[in-house]
């Protein structure tokens, strides 16, 4: 197929490097930002062979019928994706991806390398919307410049392309049009490059500008939510424990959230080796092998509608004891997830506008967050906030006899009576405590314990036929041999902050640091916390990793996490910090304002007109004004640009500077010249210079060659003028000053 | 005051279809902004406000120090190029300018007698990059279609840089003339070799001292002739240096007698037109002094020797039926007794017929402006 002469392109296709540099990057931050990074990685090295077979050295011109086949593919693939799971930016990702590829093979008119430019831009927005992180972003600010330049290299070619065909529009026989000349002496690339410099740099103030102005959660309501919500990694976090099922221990290293830990005075109360731990789920009902949730606060709890920096107190909370935590989840879902928090959450604070819900007999919190990063500020009471303390415990049992058998016998050696009928309360923390060491004396911690066999009892199986596990293992045992003591005891997951980064002050929180542990009533009412997992095996699993490259990764970490705290989870409150200085002017302009229209909606028609001539005759004012100092500026800018030229400052010797000096040949030539616009390179020397103005004027240029065989003679030559020498130097400058005179003149 | 050929007299500003496209999504940035709350979405959201104002900043301050001006265009001749050129200048001190499409306005929309666009293809030129306080000479060459005098008045410089989002044009009013010879239809040389009688001078004319034909007078010496002209002996004798002065013989003068009765069709004038360029050009080459008669359109074009002449002449065949012409008494035809003439006329019932050192040729019928004579027909035949 060929193309017609009209539509063809005046150079032959040599496609701009910057364009596939910007779309190789945009799939590679699309692979950065996937789970998967394989196939985008694979779809890259593709490309690569599409541009390296139609590159001008091989010459393969692969025909439009299998390029259009191909892109008709790709977008019947999507399209069946789409109708099985819903379009979601993953899809629309890969669609993008794949018609990159297609485009490197395809034939490389301007109209081809401007769809790449599109497809790669796309690109870029989609791994941004599935990815805040730091690599993403870095490699999108890689991909800028590359784009920017692309994009007007690529309408250089355009309007060259559009300047041809008009050449021979209707012309009777286009293909004896003569093909349009090139202009001589004009060179491009540099002059794009400073070009797209300023455009990218005008583009990040506009870019901050947007950023910092634009009100967050402004039209929310309005828009409604129209982003697809399963796009973007979200916490993965269960509220299910199937006991021995494993399989729930995530072992990612992928940063889940960030943790600050303060006192009421804003001292920072974290550090290595203190652990803390973030409560999610609080899982009561245990069937089946199951632990699950029996209340949820998104179904039993109160649910409130928070604005931005929007804080609620829970109610009955000591305020005089309270552990402050800062909480950023970098991604969480649409829908209603779990809020992490220290024990006896006592208040919270959102960063931006979401629904919370609030079980507080649990103290479990839960939101609905408009997807994303989130921030959140929560104050735990180190006293029960719940304290409703009753006279006895409540009822509570476990169906089976075999854990009641095995917590006699751990409680045996401690002489704590295993009824709890007959048994002080006063001893229940005594056998909390008991059967704790036991696990920690008795076991050894294991990810890869396998399941216990079809029609056994989990929890009795692990309590009698084994002496390993995982946090699941220990935290449902726990539980179970307290309750079967009449003990309350429920499980808890959530996450264990222990690698403190002191270079931020923050736990980073990891997917691998989901954790599962107890807690008990050790008085009615009072409820403690227990982790039976070995103390050693949780600072193993969970605490900061030894070593040069863990050490690396934390400082990448701390990079991140600087990252993610100002730019990405950039929200109400952060604005408001940065705008607070101009609220007294925009206030004070504001009140103005209203006053200005007050009066004018009060004034007669006179006294408006009044106003109208003042507000004009200001107006003309400015503008003059502007317009004044920019002819100033000009000008003083010019008469910068042709300033006297200064004494050689590379003499060194005093005898020579005094002989150039006293001679101001060299200084009197440049000024002439300088005021004819005419200025000397500082890295020319003069005689060369001379040299180079003989083609704008032969005589110019001659007389400057002679003068600067005359300043070399003082220069270089160890002595002054001789009288003859003076004369025809003075005879030359004059001869210099009428041509420069002619010159500026014309 | 009068303005400045060189300013534009107009600046306009027309968003494009690509631009509308970048609009609508910035658009959806700004939903997809404003829905999700990403923060890295504002700020794409900004980078495509930015781009905005960039394409406005950029293109403006390019375009805004833009001198423009078409040079003198020379003569062209029928199915060959004709070369304009524009001397673009960006006074301005920080910005350059980039994608310049320079372009002519469309004549017919003009009442202009003589519009370009029945000579010529549209004139189009193109600059990459015009650097701050640089000078760019662009050539535009349009294939000329016709002959005539094609009239340019006003020309574009418009360009959609950065990023294609408007068009930007500036509009220069300069008016220029320009000629368009008729395409010359080859005349074999032999057709004049068969007129020439040969022999006889007709006259002289006096060429510069030295020269190698016949002994003409001596003049005064003066500097920078040649040495060797200096005649010695009279020099001796008149007591001052004097040179010898030679002639050369006159060349033969060449009228090409152009007829077009009434009642001839358009092809049948352009294809008689077309051969007498031919001829005068063959004349020309030959070093004929060559001039031009033509009763039904008032031209007489004395024989002139060298280029000036040959121009002329064929200037007034590019001319013929322009309305230039209407109104010029009917001049007449003075050949001299050993002139040549070559009549041309539209048909002739012979294709060529000779008659002592008149030649009549007859011109073919079927005739393309740009292509010249196509296959003769039935009675006529390129000579």
């Amino acid at each position: 197929m060929s193309t017609p002469a009209s539509r063809r392109t005046v150079d032959p296709p040599a496609r701009a490097r910057s364009l596939l540099t910007g779309a190789a990057l945009a799939i590679i931050a699309y692979a950065a930002s996937t789970a998967d990074p394989a196939w985008p990685l694979l779809a890259l090295a593709c490309a690569a062979i599409g541009v390296l077979l139609t590159s001008p050295a091989v010459g393969i011109t692969v025909p439009r019928l299998v390029t259009g086949l191909a892109t008709l593919g790709v977008l019947l693939l999507t399209l069946s994706r789409a109708a099985d799971n819903g379009l979601d930016v993953h899809d629309f990702a890969g669609f993008v991806v794949w018609m990159i590829v297609v485009k490197c093979f395809d034939r490389r008119t301007a109209g081809d390398d401007a769809q790449l430019l599109a497809f790669a831009i796309f690109l870029a927005v989609a791994s941004m919307l599935l990815s805040n992180g730091l690599v993403v972003a870095m490699l999108t600010l890689v991909f800028l410049p590359f784009v920017a330049y692309g994009a007007m290299h690529l309408q250089l070619r355009v309007s060259r392309d559009r300047a041809h065909r008009l050449a021979r529009h209707k012309a009777a026989d286009p293909a004896r049009v003569p093909a349009i000349r090139p202009a001589s002496g004009v060179a491009t690339g540099a002059a794009l490059a400073r070009t797209s410099v300023i455009a990218l740099g005008i583009g990040f103030m506009f870019a901050a500008l947007v950023f910092v102005v634009v009100p967050r959660g402004a039209g929310l309501r309005q828009l409604g939510r129209l982003g697809n919500p399963s796009a973007g990694r979200v916490v993965s976090f269960t509220d299910r424990v199937r006991v021995g099922a494993g399989g729930a221990i995530a072992t990612s290293r992928t940063p889940v959230l960030h943790l600050r830990v303060t006192d009421a005075d804003g001292r920072d109360l974290g550090g290595v080796g203190a652990v803390r731990y973030l409560r999610g789920a609080v899982l009561e009902d245990y069937e089946d092998g199951t632990w699950t949730v029996s209340h949820t606060p998104a179904r039993d709890g109160e649910i409130d509608e928070f604005l931005a920096e929007q804080s609620q107190s829970f109610g009955t909370g000591s305020s005089s004891s309270v552990i402050t935590q800062e909480l950023l989840l970098l991604n969480t879902p649409r829908e209603f997830t779990y809020l992490f928090t220290l024990w006896r959450p006592n208040d919270i604070r959102v960063g931006d506008p979401c629904t919370v819900a609030v079980y507080r007999p649990q103290g479990s919190i839960m939101a609905a967050t408009n997807g994303g990063k989130f921030r959140y500020t929560v104050r735990s009471s180190q006293a029960d906030p719940y304290a409703t303390r009753a006279l006895a415990r409540p009822p509570t049992t476990w169906p089976s006899t075999t854990v009641a058998r095995v917590a006699a016998e751990i409680l045996a050696p401690a002489h704590i009576d295993p009824d709890p009928a007959t048994r002080p309360i006063e001893d229940d923390a005594r056998a909390i405590a008991q059967f704790r060491d036991f696990f920690w004396d008795n076991y050894e911690y294991s990810l890869g314990e396998p399941p216990p066999p079809p029609g056994a009892e989990p929890i009795d199986w692990f309590l009698t036929q084994t002496d390993r596990g995982h946090c699941e293992h220990y935290a449902a045992g726990l539980a179970a041999l307290c309750r079967s003591v009449g003990i309350p005891a429920r499980v808890v997951t959530g996450y264990l902050a222990a690698e403190y980064n002191r270079a931020t002050g923050n736990y980073i929180v990891r997917e691998s640091n989901a954790h599962a542990w107890v807690e008990a009533q050790v008085e009615p009412g009072i409820w403690r916390t227990y982790d039976a997992t070995p103390t050693q095996d949780i600072m193993r699993l969970h605490g900061p990793r030894p070593g040069l490259l863990a050490g690396l990764g934390r400082a990448l970490d701390a990079i991140n996490y600087r990252w993610v705290n100002s730019i990405v989870s950039f929200d109400s409150a952060a604005r408001g910090d940065l705008l607070r200085w101009s609220e007294p002017a925009t206030g004070e302009i504001s009140d103005k304002a209203g006053v200005f229209f007050k009066h004018l909606r009060l004034a007669a028609p006179g006294e408006i007109v009044v106003l109208a001539i003042r507000l004009f005759l200001i107006m003309t004012a400015a503008v003059f004004g502007v317009y004044g100092l920019g002819v100033l500026a000009r000008r003083w800018l010019r008469a910068r640009a042709r300033r006297p030229a200064a004494l050689p400052n590379r003499i060194q010797d005093p005898a020579v500077r005094g002989r150039v000096r006293d001679t101001p040949l060299y200084q009197d030539l440049l000024t002439t010249l300088a005021r004819a616009g005419l200025r000397k390179p500082d890295w020319q020397p003069l005689a060369d210079w001379g040299r180079s103005l003989e083609p704008r004027s032969a005589e110019l240029g001659a007389a400057v060659r002679e003068l600067a065989g005359l300043f070399y003679v003082i220069r270089f030559g160890g002595r002054d003028l001789r009288d003859q020498e003076l004369a025809r130097a003075r005879e030359l400058l004059a001869r210099v000053s009428r041509i420069a005179a002619a010159r500026e003149t014309s | 005051m009068k303005r400045r050929p060189d300013l534009p007299v107009r600046r306009t500003y027309r968003f494009r279809l690509t631009g509308l496209v970048y609009l609508t999504v910035t658009g959806f940035l700004a939903v997809a902004a404003i829905s999700s709350q990403n923060n890295l979405l504002f700020w794409c959201l900004g980078l495509a406000v930015g781009g905005i104002a960039v394409s406005g900043l950029i293109s403006g301050t390019g375009l805004i120090g833009i001198r423009a001006e078409r040079e003198a265009i020379p003569d062209a001749s029928a199915g060959g190029p004709m070369v304009i050129r524009y001397r673009v200048r960006n006074t301005n001190w920080f910005a350059p300018a980039f994608g310049l499409t320079i372009y002519e306005r469309d004549a017919s929309r003009r009442k202009s007698p003589t519009p370009w666009g029945r000579s010529l293809t549209r004139p189009v030129a193109f600059i990459s990059c015009v650097r701050p306080g640089q000078t760019v000479v662009a050539e535009a060459a349009p294939l000329a279609t016709a002959r005539g005098q094609p009239e340019f008045t006003e020309f574009y410089i418009a360009s959609t840089f950065p990023f294609g989002l408007a068009n930007k044009t500036l509009r220069f009013a300069q008016r220029r003339t320009a000629l368009v010879y008729p395409k010359p239809t080859p005349v074999r040389s032999a057709v004049l070799d068969s007129l020439r009688v040969g022999g006889e001078r007709e006259g002289a004319v006096l060429t510069g001292a030295g020269g190698q034909g016949d002994f003409y007078g001596i003049r005064e010496y003066s500097p920078g002739d040649p040495l060797r002209s200096i005649d010695w002996r009279a020099s001796a004798r008149i007591g001052e240096l004097v040179v010898k002065q030679h002639a050369s013989p006159a060349p033969r003068r060449l009228w090409v007698r152009l007829e077009l009765p009434e009642g001839s069709t358009h092809d049948e004038r352009e294809g008689a037109i077309s051969l007498a360029a031919g001829a005068l050009q063959l004349g020309g080459e030959r070093g004929f002094a060559v001039g031009l008669l033509c009763p039904e359109h008032g031209i007489l074009c004395r024989p002139a020797v060298g280029q000036h002449g040959l121009r002329n002449a064929l200037g007034r065949l590019a001319l013929i039926g322009a309305g230039r012409e209407a109104g010029a008494p009917t001049p007449e035809a003075t050949p001299g007794r050993r002139d040549l003439v070559v009549v041309v006329r539209p048909r002739l019932a012979v294709g060529a017929a000779r008659a002592g050192r008149v030649l009549a040729l007859d011109a073919p019928s079927a005739w393309s402006p740009t292509h010249g004579p196509k296959r003769p027909t039935r009675g006529g035949r390129p000579a």
